[in-house]
């Protein structure tokens, strides 16, 4: 059904997704999105964290403790990405 | 037995104990077997029982609060000393984020002790935590290069592992008010990261 609305459409509206990072995570760890789409991260941490793209695509540098950073999903494909300052957080976006 | 005689039994020692493990924390200390009560190396523990029944202290929320922020501003302040005598990257980055996460939790403990009307207040163990403190300053200001790196790393290895056990056997259980043992557990999360990556960090400097 949704397919169907998906390729009568003459154009996607483009969505926002959210990732929050809480207690040195990534939630939701992998996230499928939609080329065009946006990601939204949202850090409830006390400690600034980073979403930094491993091959580089993108990069939110510091996001401050309550603070957030978004960035426009282009590049089709999976994209792992870490936090600089916890290298062991770890997550993916899926852009389809 | 009463509240206050349990709390001064059993983390008084403990915290003492902490303090002790601190400052012998970069000289060579034998891997000897802990004391199951209190979860300190017994080579401590017998150092311990001397001070502890000289100065039996209870630690209120105050004093807690004081502990939280000498522990952060404690490694915040060896952050920056790695951040520009570190000579590996992965330690470089390891103390800026030591940097930035203690001072980010400091930046929280502050913020609500200040809301809930408490100045924290000096004691026993945070003048403990500050003279062990001292004494790692002078040992790490003294190398350099892959010596340093190494001793860097080693000496956080075990100050997160001591923080941490602090904060589960004395700190978090005995903090009375409920926003700041909220605010001790979230820190606990990051502190637990902290001692992982300090450990992954030691495996690749010992090869």
């Amino acid at each position: 059904m949704l397919a169907i609305v998906a390729t009568s459409c003459a154009r996607r509206v483009p969505r926002s997704h959210e990732v929050v990072i809480r207690n040195l995570a990534f939630e939701p760890a992998v996230l499928t999105v939609a080329q065009g789409d946006t990601v939204v991260w949202r850090n409830t941490d006390f400690v600034p964290h980073t979403a930094t793209a491993r091959e580089g695509t993108w990069d939110s540098k510091t996001i401050a403790a309550s603070g957030e950073w978004r960035v426009v999903a282009r590049a089709p494909g999976r994209h792992a990405y870490y936090c600089v300052f916890h290298p062991n957080m770890t997550g993916e976006i899926d852009v389809r | 037995m009463s509240p206050l005689v349990r709390l001064t039994r059993t983390v008084a020692p403990a915290l003492l104990g902490f303090g002790t493990l601190l400052a012998g924390a970069c000289a060579k200390t034998d891997k000897s077997t802990t004391d199951t009560a209190t979860g300190m190396p017994t080579a401590m523990a017998a150092d311990t029982a001397k001070p502890a029944a000289a100065a039996a202290t209870t630690l209120n929320d105050a004093q807690i609060a004081h502990v939280a922020v000498t522990a952060n501003s404690i490694d915040s302040a060896a952050g920056e000393m790695a951040k520009q005598k570190g000579s590996s990257q992965a330690v470089k980055a390891f103390a800026r984020t030591m940097i930035t996460d203690h001072s980010a939790v400091n930046k929280q403990a502050v913020a609500l002790a200040k809301k809930l009307n408490v100045t924290p207040e000096d004691n026993d163990v945070s003048r403990q935590l500050q003279s062990g403190a001292e004494q790692s300053r002078k040992t790490l200001q003294g190398l350099s290069g892959a010596a340093f790196d190494k001793a860097y790393i080693d000496h956080e290895v075990e100050y997160h592992q001591a923080v941490l056990d602090a904060l589960d056997k004395t700190l978090i259980p005995g903090a009375q008010n409920a926003e700041l043992k909220a605010l001790l557990e979230k820190a606990r999360l990051a502190f637990a990261a902290h001692l992982e990556r300090a450990k992954s960090i030691q495996g690749t400097l010992a090869q």
